[in-house]
Protein backbone atom coordinates (compact mmCIF):
# COMPACT_ATOMS: atom_id res chain seq x y z
CA UNK A 1 0.00 0.00 0.00
CA UNK A 2 2.95 2.49 1.02
CA UNK A 3 4.85 1.56 -2.32
CA UNK A 4 1.73 2.05 -4.36
CA UNK A 5 1.10 5.36 -2.91
CA UNK A 6 4.40 6.21 -2.88
CA UNK A 7 5.29 5.60 -6.42
CA UNK A 8 1.88 7.35 -7.18
CA UNK A 9 2.57 10.10 -5.64
CA UNK A 10 6.18 10.30 -7.69
CA UNK A 11 4.15 9.90 -10.68
CA UNK A 12 1.68 12.93 -9.43
CA UNK A 13 4.83 14.84 -8.18
CA UNK A 14 6.54 14.72 -12.49
CA UNK A 15 3.13 15.22 -13.58
CA UNK A 16 2.84 18.43 -11.78
CA UNK A 17 6.24 19.52 -12.81
CA UNK A 18 5.61 18.77 -16.52
CA UNK A 19 2.34 20.59 -16.74
CA UNK A 20 3.61 23.39 -14.43
CA UNK A 21 6.57 23.98 -16.80
CA UNK A 22 6.14 22.02 -20.19
CA UNK A 23 2.48 22.43 -20.52
CA UNK A 24 1.40 25.58 -18.98
CA UNK A 25 2.35 28.54 -20.97
CA UNK A 26 4.32 31.66 -19.98
CA UNK A 27 1.81 34.15 -18.46
CA UNK A 28 0.69 37.12 -20.00
CA UNK A 29 1.63 40.07 -16.77
CA UNK A 30 4.04 38.10 -14.51
CA UNK A 31 6.16 36.54 -16.68
CA UNK A 32 7.26 33.03 -15.88
CA UNK A 33 7.27 34.23 -11.70
CA UNK A 34 4.03 33.29 -12.15
CA UNK A 35 4.79 29.59 -12.21
CA UNK A 36 5.51 29.49 -8.37
CA UNK A 37 2.19 29.23 -8.26
CA UNK A 38 1.96 25.78 -8.76
CA UNK A 39 3.71 25.14 -5.76
CA UNK A 40 1.68 27.96 -3.66
CA UNK A 41 -1.41 27.44 -4.42
CA UNK A 42 -1.37 23.76 -3.79
CA UNK A 43 0.77 23.85 -0.64
CA UNK A 44 -2.38 25.95 0.86
CA UNK A 45 -4.88 23.58 -0.06
CA UNK A 46 -2.58 20.69 1.59
CA UNK A 47 -2.57 22.88 4.52
CA UNK A 48 -6.53 23.83 4.77
CA UNK A 49 -7.23 19.56 4.10
CA UNK A 50 -4.82 18.77 6.82
CA UNK A 51 -6.37 21.02 9.64
CA UNK A 52 -9.84 19.57 8.78
CA UNK A 53 -8.22 16.12 8.99
CA UNK A 54 -7.22 17.39 12.31
CA UNK A 55 -10.27 18.59 13.19
CA UNK A 56 -12.00 15.27 12.76
CA UNK A 57 -9.28 13.06 13.98
CA UNK A 58 -9.61 15.15 17.25
CA UNK A 59 -13.33 15.21 17.42
CA UNK A 60 -12.54 11.03 17.16
CA UNK A 61 -9.87 11.37 19.69
CA UNK A 62 -12.42 12.92 22.39
CA UNK A 63 -15.35 10.28 21.61
CA UNK A 64 -13.72 7.22 21.09
CA UNK A 65 -10.62 7.41 22.65
CA UNK A 66 -8.99 6.14 19.71
CA UNK A 67 -5.31 6.29 20.05
CA UNK A 68 -5.40 5.70 15.91
CA UNK A 69 -7.20 8.65 15.79
CA UNK A 70 -4.66 10.81 18.25
CA UNK A 71 -1.81 9.91 15.76
CA UNK A 72 -3.84 10.57 12.73
CA UNK A 73 -4.82 14.20 14.44
CA UNK A 74 -0.94 14.61 15.27
CA UNK A 75 0.77 13.60 12.11
CA UNK A 76 -1.59 15.79 10.43
CA UNK A 77 -1.12 18.82 12.23
CA UNK A 78 2.25 18.40 11.98
CA UNK A 79 2.34 17.63 7.72
CA UNK A 80 -0.26 20.70 8.12
CA UNK A 81 2.52 23.15 9.50
CA UNK A 82 5.00 22.01 7.14
CA UNK A 83 2.70 22.48 4.09
CA UNK A 84 1.73 26.16 5.09
CA UNK A 85 5.15 26.88 6.11
CA UNK A 86 5.67 26.55 2.67
CA UNK A 87 2.94 28.55 1.16
CA UNK A 88 4.13 31.40 2.86
CA UNK A 89 7.89 30.72 2.38
CA UNK A 90 6.62 30.17 -1.66
CA UNK A 91 4.41 33.43 -1.51
CA UNK A 92 7.07 35.62 0.34
CA UNK A 93 9.41 34.55 -2.83
CA UNK A 94 6.94 35.13 -5.12
CA UNK A 95 5.82 38.34 -3.64
CA UNK A 96 9.37 39.90 -3.81
CA UNK A 97 9.59 40.33 -7.59
CA UNK A 98 6.26 40.74 -8.38
CA UNK A 99 5.08 43.30 -5.72
CA UNK A 100 8.92 44.50 -5.05
CA UNK A 101 8.57 43.57 -1.40
CA UNK A 102 9.43 40.15 0.29
CA UNK A 103 6.85 40.60 3.40
CA UNK A 104 3.03 41.72 2.37
CA UNK A 105 0.03 41.61 4.53
CA UNK A 106 -2.06 40.31 1.85
CA UNK A 107 -5.34 38.56 2.68
CA UNK A 108 -3.70 35.18 1.83
CA UNK A 109 -0.30 35.46 3.53
CA UNK A 110 -1.43 37.12 6.44
CA UNK A 111 -4.00 34.43 7.25
CA UNK A 112 -1.78 31.76 6.38
CA UNK A 113 0.47 32.66 8.64
CA UNK A 114 -2.15 32.80 11.38
CA UNK A 115 -3.24 29.47 10.70
CA UNK A 116 0.59 28.51 10.50
CA UNK A 117 1.11 30.11 14.20
CA UNK A 118 -2.03 28.58 15.80
CA UNK A 119 -0.80 24.75 14.79
CA UNK A 120 2.61 25.81 15.50
CA UNK A 121 0.90 26.46 18.93
CA UNK A 122 -0.61 22.76 18.69
CA UNK A 123 2.46 20.87 18.33
CA UNK A 124 3.96 22.81 21.07
CA UNK A 125 1.54 22.09 23.45
CA UNK A 126 2.18 18.02 22.46
CA UNK A 127 5.68 18.81 22.94
CA UNK A 128 4.65 20.22 26.30
CA UNK A 129 3.20 17.48 28.07
CA UNK A 130 4.72 14.16 28.91
CA UNK A 131 1.57 12.61 30.06
CA UNK A 132 0.85 11.16 26.68
CA UNK A 133 -3.07 11.02 27.49
CA UNK A 134 -3.61 14.15 28.64
CA UNK A 135 -1.53 15.50 25.91
CA UNK A 136 -3.66 13.69 23.49
CA UNK A 137 -7.11 15.14 24.96
CA UNK A 138 -5.87 18.67 25.13
CA UNK A 139 -4.50 18.90 21.65
CA UNK A 140 -7.54 17.48 20.50
CA UNK A 141 -9.54 20.24 22.12
CA UNK A 142 -6.96 22.61 20.79
CA UNK A 143 -7.59 21.40 17.43
CA UNK A 144 -11.51 21.60 17.52
CA UNK A 145 -10.75 25.15 18.63
CA UNK A 146 -8.19 26.16 15.91
CA UNK A 147 -10.58 24.44 13.58
CA UNK A 148 -13.46 26.40 14.16
CA UNK A 149 -11.08 29.27 14.16
CA UNK A 150 -10.22 29.14 10.42
CA UNK A 151 -13.79 30.73 9.28
CA UNK A 152 -12.79 33.93 11.24
CA UNK A 153 -9.67 33.84 10.47
CA UNK A 154 -10.32 33.85 6.85
CA UNK A 155 -13.16 36.63 6.61
CA UNK A 156 -11.35 38.56 9.62
CA UNK A 157 -8.34 39.05 7.34
CA UNK A 158 -10.36 39.32 4.01
CA UNK A 159 -12.27 42.68 5.53
CA UNK A 160 -9.43 44.27 6.93
CA UNK A 161 -7.64 43.82 3.69
CA UNK A 162 -10.19 44.56 1.30
CA UNK A 163 -12.40 46.76 2.75
CA UNK A 164 -11.52 51.03 2.99
CA UNK A 165 -8.35 49.85 0.85
CA UNK A 166 -7.80 51.68 -2.30
CA UNK A 167 -8.18 49.32 -5.03
CA UNK A 168 -4.61 49.21 -5.89
CA UNK A 169 -2.88 47.14 -2.94
CA UNK A 170 -5.32 44.22 -5.01
CA UNK A 171 -3.33 44.23 -7.48
CA UNK A 172 -2.36 41.85 -9.10
CA UNK A 173 -6.51 41.31 -9.22
CA UNK A 174 -7.87 38.19 -9.71
CA UNK A 175 -8.06 38.13 -13.86
CA UNK A 176 -9.68 35.77 -15.51
CA UNK A 177 -7.41 32.43 -15.83
CA UNK A 178 -6.51 30.26 -18.60
CA UNK A 179 -7.40 27.15 -19.22
CA UNK A 180 -4.30 25.49 -19.42
CA UNK A 181 -2.85 27.06 -16.34
CA UNK A 182 -6.23 25.74 -14.54
CA UNK A 183 -5.36 22.27 -15.69
CA UNK A 184 -1.99 22.61 -14.59
CA UNK A 185 -3.23 24.12 -11.23
CA UNK A 186 -5.30 21.15 -10.70
CA UNK A 187 -2.77 18.30 -11.48
CA UNK A 188 -0.56 19.76 -9.03
CA UNK A 189 -3.52 19.47 -6.58
CA UNK A 190 -3.78 16.16 -6.87
CA UNK A 191 0.25 15.60 -6.70
CA UNK A 192 0.04 17.63 -3.84
CA UNK A 193 -3.03 15.60 -2.24
CA UNK A 194 -1.15 12.57 -3.11
CA UNK A 195 2.53 13.90 -1.53
CA UNK A 196 0.04 14.40 2.06
CA UNK A 197 -1.14 11.15 2.12
CA UNK A 198 2.15 9.48 1.62
CA UNK A 199 3.34 12.14 4.71
CA UNK A 200 0.59 11.34 6.78
CA UNK A 201 0.64 7.98 6.32
CA UNK A 202 4.63 7.24 6.47
CA UNK A 203 4.00 9.95 10.15
CA UNK A 204 1.44 7.78 11.48
CA UNK A 205 3.42 4.78 11.25
CA UNK A 206 6.44 6.31 12.72
CA UNK A 207 4.14 7.27 15.66
CA UNK A 208 2.72 4.03 16.00
CA UNK A 209 6.24 2.53 16.57
CA UNK A 210 7.37 5.37 18.26
CA UNK A 211 4.09 4.02 20.86
CA UNK A 212 4.67 0.41 21.15
CA UNK A 213 8.32 1.63 21.87
CA UNK A 214 7.59 3.12 25.03
CA UNK A 215 5.15 0.02 25.50
CA UNK B 1 -10.53 34.12 46.44
CA UNK B 2 -11.98 37.84 47.05
CA UNK B 3 -8.10 39.04 48.02
CA UNK B 4 -6.53 37.20 45.16
CA UNK B 5 -8.83 39.28 43.13
CA UNK B 6 -8.43 42.42 44.61
CA UNK B 7 -4.64 41.69 44.37
CA UNK B 8 -5.01 40.64 40.56
CA UNK B 9 -7.26 43.93 40.04
CA UNK B 10 -4.39 46.14 41.41
CA UNK B 11 -1.47 44.60 39.90
CA UNK B 12 -3.38 44.95 36.94
CA UNK B 13 -4.50 48.57 37.11
CA UNK B 14 -0.60 49.26 37.78
CA UNK B 15 0.37 47.50 34.55
CA UNK B 16 -1.83 49.55 32.60
CA UNK B 17 -0.51 53.04 33.92
CA UNK B 18 2.74 51.26 33.07
CA UNK B 19 1.57 50.76 29.42
CA UNK B 20 0.35 53.96 28.91
CA UNK B 21 3.51 55.62 29.76
CA UNK B 22 5.12 52.24 27.46
CA UNK B 23 2.90 53.24 24.66
CA UNK B 24 3.78 57.13 24.94
CA UNK B 25 7.31 56.88 25.16
CA UNK B 26 7.42 54.63 22.76
CA UNK B 27 5.37 56.78 20.21
CA UNK B 28 6.83 60.02 21.23
CA UNK B 29 4.88 63.12 21.78
CA UNK B 30 3.48 63.58 18.35
CA UNK B 31 -0.36 64.08 18.77
CA UNK B 32 -1.50 63.06 15.38
CA UNK B 33 0.46 59.88 15.21
CA UNK B 34 -1.14 58.63 18.23
CA UNK B 35 -4.15 59.23 17.50
CA UNK B 36 -4.03 57.19 14.63
CA UNK B 37 -2.72 54.38 16.74
CA UNK B 38 -5.44 55.16 19.85
CA UNK B 39 -7.44 52.12 19.17
CA UNK B 40 -4.54 49.70 18.35
CA UNK B 41 -3.16 50.57 21.47
CA UNK B 42 -6.01 50.46 23.61
CA UNK B 43 -7.24 46.93 22.65
CA UNK B 44 -3.07 45.91 22.94
CA UNK B 45 -3.17 47.13 26.49
CA UNK B 46 -6.60 45.20 27.12
CA UNK B 47 -5.26 42.14 25.37
CA UNK B 48 -1.76 42.52 27.61
CA UNK B 49 -3.89 43.01 30.52
CA UNK B 50 -6.07 40.28 29.45
CA UNK B 51 -2.77 37.98 28.94
CA UNK B 52 -1.72 38.34 32.29
CA UNK B 53 -4.88 38.48 33.60
CA UNK B 54 -6.65 35.24 32.41
CA UNK B 55 -3.66 33.11 32.75
CA UNK B 56 -4.07 33.38 36.30
CA UNK B 57 -7.93 32.19 36.30
CA UNK B 58 -6.44 28.50 37.58
CA UNK B 59 -3.44 29.73 39.53
CA UNK B 60 -5.17 29.41 43.19
CA UNK B 61 -5.90 25.66 42.27
CA UNK B 62 -2.75 24.74 41.28
CA UNK B 63 -0.77 26.54 44.17
CA UNK B 64 -3.44 25.24 46.85
CA UNK B 65 -3.05 21.47 45.52
CA UNK B 66 -6.52 21.94 45.02
CA UNK B 67 -6.57 20.69 41.21
CA UNK B 68 -7.37 17.17 42.28
CA UNK B 69 -10.34 18.53 44.31
CA UNK B 70 -11.27 20.42 40.67
CA UNK B 71 -10.60 17.11 38.80
CA UNK B 72 -12.73 14.80 41.13
CA UNK B 73 -15.27 16.90 41.33
CA UNK B 74 -18.39 15.48 40.74
CA UNK B 75 -20.97 16.74 37.75
CA UNK B 76 -20.52 18.73 34.65
CA UNK B 77 -17.56 20.30 34.75
CA UNK B 78 -19.01 22.69 32.53
CA UNK B 79 -20.40 24.28 35.24
CA UNK B 80 -16.84 25.24 36.35
CA UNK B 81 -16.01 26.54 33.14
CA UNK B 82 -19.43 29.27 32.99
CA UNK B 83 -18.26 30.29 36.53
CA UNK B 84 -14.69 30.77 35.97
CA UNK B 85 -15.68 32.57 32.51
CA UNK B 86 -18.40 34.79 34.40
CA UNK B 87 -15.65 35.95 37.17
CA UNK B 88 -12.99 36.38 34.07
CA UNK B 89 -15.22 38.45 32.45
CA UNK B 90 -15.81 40.77 35.28
CA UNK B 91 -12.64 41.25 36.12
CA UNK B 92 -11.65 42.09 32.33
CA UNK B 93 -14.55 44.45 32.16
CA UNK B 94 -13.17 46.41 35.18
CA UNK B 95 -10.28 46.26 33.96
CA UNK B 96 -10.73 47.70 30.74
CA UNK B 97 -13.13 50.30 31.93
CA UNK B 98 -9.88 51.46 33.82
CA UNK B 99 -8.16 51.19 30.94
CA UNK B 100 -10.54 53.33 29.17
CA UNK B 101 -10.51 56.20 31.45
CA UNK B 102 -6.95 56.41 31.54
CA UNK B 103 -6.71 56.55 28.11
CA UNK B 104 -9.40 59.11 27.98
CA UNK B 105 -7.72 61.07 30.66
CA UNK B 106 -4.04 61.04 29.36
CA UNK B 107 -5.05 61.63 25.36
CA UNK B 108 -7.95 63.71 26.19
CA UNK B 109 -10.40 62.05 24.24
CA UNK B 110 -14.24 63.11 24.57
CA UNK B 111 -15.72 59.40 25.19
CA UNK B 112 -19.09 60.29 26.55
CA UNK B 113 -20.81 60.33 22.95
CA UNK B 114 -19.16 57.36 22.24
CA UNK B 115 -19.25 55.25 25.13
CA UNK B 116 -22.69 52.89 24.38
CA UNK B 117 -21.11 51.99 20.90
CA UNK B 118 -17.62 51.76 22.35
CA UNK B 119 -19.40 49.45 24.73
CA UNK B 120 -20.87 47.22 22.43
CA UNK B 121 -17.81 46.57 20.92
CA UNK B 122 -15.48 46.00 23.88
CA UNK B 123 -18.13 43.84 25.73
CA UNK B 124 -18.41 41.26 22.52
CA UNK B 125 -14.61 41.16 22.54
CA UNK B 126 -13.94 40.45 25.89
CA UNK B 127 -16.52 37.53 25.99
CA UNK B 128 -14.23 36.32 23.19
CA UNK B 129 -11.24 36.90 24.97
CA UNK B 130 -12.53 35.45 28.18
CA UNK B 131 -13.86 32.05 26.61
CA UNK B 132 -10.69 30.99 25.35
CA UNK B 133 -8.90 32.14 27.73
CA UNK B 134 -10.48 30.46 30.37
CA UNK B 135 -10.13 27.13 28.58
CA UNK B 136 -6.62 27.50 27.48
CA UNK B 137 -5.59 29.01 31.06
CA UNK B 138 -6.91 25.42 32.75
CA UNK B 139 -5.00 23.44 29.93
CA UNK B 140 -1.84 25.42 30.17
CA UNK B 141 -2.19 25.41 34.47
CA UNK B 142 -0.51 22.16 34.77
CA UNK B 143 2.09 22.21 31.52
CA UNK B 144 5.78 23.13 32.27
CA UNK B 145 6.27 26.51 31.05
CA UNK B 146 2.85 27.41 31.27
CA UNK B 147 3.62 31.47 30.73
CA UNK B 148 5.06 31.15 27.86
CA UNK B 149 2.30 28.60 26.28
CA UNK B 150 -0.45 30.38 27.17
CA UNK B 151 -0.03 33.77 25.26
CA UNK B 152 1.64 31.89 22.46
CA UNK B 153 -1.88 29.59 22.12
CA UNK B 154 -4.40 32.04 22.82
CA UNK B 155 -2.77 35.12 20.65
CA UNK B 156 -2.90 33.25 17.52
CA UNK B 157 -6.59 32.37 18.27
CA UNK B 158 -7.71 35.85 18.91
CA UNK B 159 -6.08 37.50 16.08
CA UNK B 160 -9.36 37.80 14.25
CA UNK B 161 -10.64 39.58 16.80
CA UNK B 162 -8.19 41.95 17.75
CA UNK B 163 -8.64 42.65 13.45
CA UNK B 164 -12.40 43.44 14.25
CA UNK B 165 -12.69 45.02 17.59
CA UNK B 166 -9.64 47.78 16.55
CA UNK B 167 -11.25 47.89 13.35
CA UNK B 168 -14.73 48.87 14.99
CA UNK B 169 -13.56 50.48 17.55
CA UNK B 170 -11.60 53.13 15.17
CA UNK B 171 -14.84 53.37 13.17
CA UNK B 172 -16.56 54.07 16.45
CA UNK B 173 -14.18 56.77 18.23
CA UNK B 174 -14.61 58.40 14.47
CA UNK B 175 -18.48 58.70 15.52
CA UNK B 176 -19.54 56.60 12.87
CA UNK B 177 -22.25 54.23 13.65
CA UNK B 178 -22.34 50.80 14.74
CA UNK B 179 -24.11 50.10 11.55
CA UNK B 180 -21.24 50.83 9.71
CA UNK B 181 -19.24 48.52 11.06
CA UNK B 182 -22.09 45.56 11.47
CA UNK B 183 -19.87 43.06 9.73
CA UNK B 184 -17.62 43.48 12.09
CA UNK B 185 -19.88 43.42 15.13
CA UNK B 186 -21.56 39.78 13.56
CA UNK B 187 -18.44 38.25 12.99
CA UNK B 188 -17.39 39.19 17.26
CA UNK B 189 -20.90 37.96 18.07
CA UNK B 190 -19.97 34.48 15.79
CA UNK B 191 -16.51 34.09 17.24
CA UNK B 192 -18.11 34.56 20.87
CA UNK B 193 -21.02 32.11 20.08
CA UNK B 194 -18.15 29.67 19.14
CA UNK B 195 -15.56 29.77 21.52
CA UNK B 196 -18.23 29.94 24.49
CA UNK B 197 -20.20 26.71 23.06
CA UNK B 198 -16.63 24.92 22.32
CA UNK B 199 -15.40 25.67 25.87
CA UNK B 200 -18.92 24.38 27.42
CA UNK B 201 -18.96 21.45 25.28
CA UNK B 202 -14.77 20.50 26.38
CA UNK B 203 -13.98 21.43 29.70
CA UNK B 204 -15.24 18.40 29.92
CA UNK B 205 -12.41 16.86 28.69
CA UNK B 206 -9.89 19.38 30.17
CA UNK B 207 -10.73 18.61 34.12
CA UNK B 208 -10.92 14.61 33.44
CA UNK B 209 -8.87 13.05 36.16
CA UNK C 1 8.14 41.95 -17.60
CA UNK C 2 10.99 40.19 -16.34
CA UNK C 3 11.05 36.31 -16.33
CA UNK C 4 13.00 35.97 -12.48
CA UNK C 5 13.87 32.26 -13.24
CA UNK C 6 15.88 32.81 -9.97
CA UNK C 7 12.92 33.32 -8.01
CA UNK C 8 10.83 30.30 -9.86
CA UNK C 9 13.90 28.53 -8.85
CA UNK C 10 14.66 29.33 -5.18
CA UNK C 11 11.03 29.00 -4.60
CA UNK C 12 10.87 25.02 -5.80
CA UNK C 13 14.34 24.50 -4.67
CA UNK C 14 13.57 25.30 -1.08
CA UNK C 15 10.56 23.45 -1.65
CA UNK C 16 12.42 20.02 -3.30
CA UNK C 17 15.07 20.57 -0.16
CA UNK C 18 12.23 20.88 2.71
CA UNK C 19 9.98 18.08 1.70
CA UNK C 20 12.88 15.51 0.95
CA UNK C 21 14.38 16.65 4.17
CA UNK C 22 11.23 15.69 5.52
CA UNK C 23 11.02 12.33 3.93
CA UNK C 24 14.32 11.27 4.77
CA UNK C 25 13.33 12.57 8.39
CA UNK C 26 10.36 10.01 7.81
CA UNK C 27 12.31 7.04 6.27
CA UNK C 28 15.20 7.16 8.84
CA UNK C 29 13.19 7.75 11.89
CA UNK C 30 10.70 4.33 10.74
CA UNK C 31 13.99 2.08 10.19
CA UNK C 32 15.33 3.03 13.64
CA UNK C 33 12.22 2.37 15.47
CA UNK C 34 12.33 -1.06 13.31
CA UNK C 35 15.46 -1.91 14.19
CA UNK C 36 14.49 -1.58 17.85
CA UNK C 37 11.54 -3.38 17.65
CA UNK C 38 13.22 -6.17 15.93
CA UNK C 39 16.04 -6.17 18.72
CA UNK C 40 13.33 -6.14 21.38
CA UNK C 41 11.47 -9.36 20.08
CA UNK C 42 15.08 -11.20 20.15
CA UNK C 43 15.49 -10.01 23.34
CA UNK C 44 12.20 -11.16 24.98
CA UNK C 45 13.23 -14.70 23.12
CA UNK C 46 16.85 -15.10 24.25
CA UNK C 47 16.57 -14.93 28.34
CA UNK C 48 15.87 -19.31 27.76
CA UNK C 49 19.67 -19.02 25.89
CA UNK C 50 21.26 -16.18 28.27
CA UNK C 51 19.28 -17.59 31.64
CA UNK C 52 22.05 -19.51 34.02
CA UNK C 53 22.35 -23.14 33.33
CA UNK C 54 20.60 -24.50 36.66
CA UNK C 55 17.51 -25.32 34.68
CA UNK C 56 20.01 -27.38 32.06
CA UNK C 57 21.55 -29.06 35.04
CA UNK C 58 19.08 -31.05 37.66
CA UNK C 59 17.26 -30.21 40.63
CA UNK C 60 20.33 -30.65 42.86
CA UNK C 61 22.98 -28.12 43.10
Amino acid sequence: MKRLLGFLTVLGLAAGLVMGFGVAPREATQGNVQRIMYLHVPSVWVGYLAFVVVLVASIVYLARRSEAADRLAHASAEVGVLFTGLTIATGSIWGKPTWGTWWTWDARLTSVSILFVMYLGYLLLRGMIDDRERGARFAAVLGIVAAFNIPLVHFSVLWWRTLHQPPTLMAPGPAPVPGIIKAALYVNFVAFTLLYGYFLTRRVRVLRLEAEAEA
Amino acid sequence: MERRSKETLNALFFFGLLLLFVFQFALGPDRERLAGTLPGLLWLGFILSGLLGLGRTFVAERENDCWEGLLLAPGDKSAIYVGKLAGNLLLMLIIEAILLALFGFFFNLDLAGVLPGLAVVIALGTVALAAVGTLFAAMTAQVRARELLFPVLLLPVEAPVLLATVKATEAVLLGETLGSVAHWLKLLAAADVVYVAVGVLTFDFVLEA
Amino acid sequence: MPDNWAFVLAAYGLAVVVLVTYWRFLVRREHELQDAGVMRQQLRHEPDASAPHATQRGPLP
